[in-house]
């Protein structure tokens, strides 16, 4: 496949970071009469990358639109997916989510977590807006023929294995991919991506060094943004699969 | 249950399989200014190896095979994306195991033992069956939500110790562990209860729900529901076992166990359960995170089979999977469903030869 088609596409967090890398990637990749939803908090920072994309939505009649809204809050999420059903009218056949948003956390100690609203906030945002959305967006358009369905989870090594001080960020990444696997099984037409999209240079990366000391051999985010696109272009994974950068 | 995929789908495998029972791993922090990781690996996975590991990595690895090598490895491995550097020496075995595979503990010592769920199904039966293997001055507190039935059951335990001429204390915390003050209460009763004398602290966090199992993750669009069960579920988990870390910290001569109650829904989707699987597939990470973090803490994700409970009942009444539905009734009907008592069986033998990894998820079909 050499095009994402005629497609609605979602991405959380685009303000920054992957985010912001794969809403460069994919605009080229959509055909006219294609929508780009920018999903993050800072609506100065995303009327900035809408700008950035601005040659895509002259040439090639991409409409980009700039959700500004906090995807912690169930208002957020909400505004989110009414924003996607105004867009429900166009005719496309490809709906591309990608659930990008997420935060590092607390990197401490397992014994430090003893305040259970800071576990449920971080859970709150990492996982259960997530499912929210997902789920939110699946009911606008319903799996149908002719629609191409596709989402993906930004996942993580982490996702995977055990790190110490890591609690919080390994425990919402391994939820996630519990929650993309069972969608992966229910939907059969529905096509689920776990991506673990590597080290990027990235703020997230930044607050790594300043919080553990440890600085990782970075990959421009660009970088890992083609290899996820790729794949979906190619579209040769199976669902539920989860995949990480240094494997494609 | 149908085995189907596991959402284990790439050829790494890092995630722990359950079944791979002739593995074992430890792992030393190499002093390097990367990232250590510690893998479970059988011997049939070492080729992978590069595959698995991503970005710049240094790890040591002990690999023992018990049954087909009696050879202990110290592998040096350093990795970048590209590159996949060994070396090999003998080490000494170490790591988690404190016993041979043939020893077993008559007792879980003079303790204090704190359960959460405790009031039914498991929970309770855990309550009556590690209280038999409790020294005299021992202590058990037993937390639910039922106050009466965690009294009555409370009752029936004193009276078992004393008849068995010894003495147990048992408090009884009433509390729903989703509730702010709820962790804090069980946290001050068990340091109540705990004495100085004790060799053994040991938290079984067996308190869950299912979640609505009648409806697919499609359905999921209120986030307040996620977030409730998902509070429920792994957060007061996590922070009950935190306090109580802190409230018995490592000191010499007590050992200290952690059991998160698993189920094969850790590892494996199954349609309509997203809550339940996501929910234990968070705990068994964070599970795996604490046993990284405090290798003097005995961690084991037990999963205890498909259990004869009220939790059952509304399994199979509830499921909106047809598939998973029948095979859930069939069990019940065809009497496949186990005890609580035969699973908590099989979880006291592991306690009791403590030779389990640490962090490590059993199933009772392993034990």
């Amino acid at each position: 496949m050499s095009t994402l088609g005629k497609g609605i596409c979602i991405i959380t967090g685009a303000s920054k970071g992957f985010g912001r890398a794969l809403a460069h990637e994919v605009s080229p990749l959509l055909e006219p009469g294609s929508v780009l939803l920018l999903v993050a908090r800072s609506g100065a920072l995303l009327q900035e990358l809408k700008e950035e994309l601005h040659s895509f939505t002259d040439k090639q009649q991409l409409a980009v639109h700039c959700v500004a809204v906090d995807l912690a809050t169930r208002t957020g999420v909400n505004e989110t997916v009414r924003i996607v059903r105004q867009e429900a009218e166009n005719k496309i056949d490809h709906v591309l989510l990608i659930n990008n948003a997420g935060s590092l956390g607390d990197i401490s100690e397992f014994r430090s977590f003893t305040d259970i609203e800071t576990v449920n906030s971080y859970l709150s945002f990492n996982v259960s807006s997530a499912l929210a959305l997902t789920a939110g967006v699946l009911q606008v358009f319903p799996c149908r023929v002719g629609l191409r369905w596709s989402v993906v989870n930004v996942s993580s090594i982490l996702a995977l294995n055990a790190l110490p001080s890591w609690v919080l960020y390994c425990t919402a990444k391994a939820a996630r991919h519990a929650v993309f696997s069972v969608l992966s099984k229910e939907e059969p037409n529905v096509k689920v991506l776990s991506y673990s999209p590597g080290p990027m240079d990235t703020a997230m990366q930044v607050d790594i060094l300043r919080l553990t000391g440890i600085r990782h051999c970075l990959y421009p985010c660009q970088e890992s943004a083609a290899k996820l696109i790729k794949l979906l272009l190619d579209n040769d994974f199976t669902s539920g699969k989860h995949l990480d950068f240094v494997d494609v | 249950m149908a085995t189907g995929n596991k959402w284990i789908h790439t050829e790494e495998k890092i995630q722990e399989e359950e079944n791979t029972h002739t593995h074992t791993h430890t792992h030393t922090h190499t002093h390097t200014h990367t990232h250590t990781h510690s893998l479970s690996l059988t011997h049939t996975h070492t080729h992978t190896l590069s595959l698995s590991l991503t970005h710049t990595l240094s790890l040591s690895l002990s690999l023992t095979h018990t049954h087909t090598l009696s050879l202990s490895l110290s592998l040096s491995l350093s990795l970048t994306h590209t590159h996949l550097s060994l070396s090999l020496s003998p080490v000494p075995l170490c790591g988690s195991r404190t016993m041979s595979s043939t020893e077993r503990a008559p007792d879980l010592g003079r303790a204090l033992c704190v359960i959460t769920g405790a009031s039914r199904g498991f929970g309770r039966t855990a309550a009556r069956q590690m209280s038999r293997l409790l020294k005299p001055s021992s202590a058990l507190v037993l937390a639910a939500r039922s106050g009466d039935e965690l009294r009555a059951l409370q009752a029936e335990l004193v009276a078992d110790a004393e008849a068995g001429g010894g003495g147990l204390l048992v408090e009884v915390v009433p509390a729903d562990l989703a509730q702010p003050d709820a962790l804090e209460r069980v946290v001050a009763a068990s340091a109540r209860c705990f004495r100085p004398d004790m060799d053994h602290v040991i938290l079984l966090n067996n308190a869950a729900s299912l979640g609505d199992v009648s409806r697919y993750a499609k359905s999921f669009t209120n986030m307040a529901e996620v977030d409730s069960y998902l509070s429920l579920n792994v957060s007061s988990s996590l922070c009950l076992t935190a306090s109580f870390l802190q409230a018995f910290p490592q000191r010499p001569g007590l050992r200290r166990t952690v059991i998160n109650l698993s189920s094969l829904c850790a590892v494996q989707p199954f349609r309509s359960w997203v809550l339940y699987c996501t929910g234990k597939a968070a705990r068994d990470m964070m599970f795996r995170v604490l046993a990284e973090e405090e290798p003097d803490v005995r961690v084991l994700n037990y999963s205890p089979g498909p259990l004869d409970t009220d939790m059952q009942m509304l399994a199979r009444s509830r499921t909106a999977d047809p598939d998973i539905k029948k095979s859930f009734s069939n069990m019940f009907a065809q009497g496949q469903l186990l005890t609580c008592e035969a699973s908590c069986t099989k979880l006291v033998k592991l306690l009791l030869e403590d030779n389990y990894v640490s962090g490590a998820h059993v199933d009772i079909y392993d034990v």
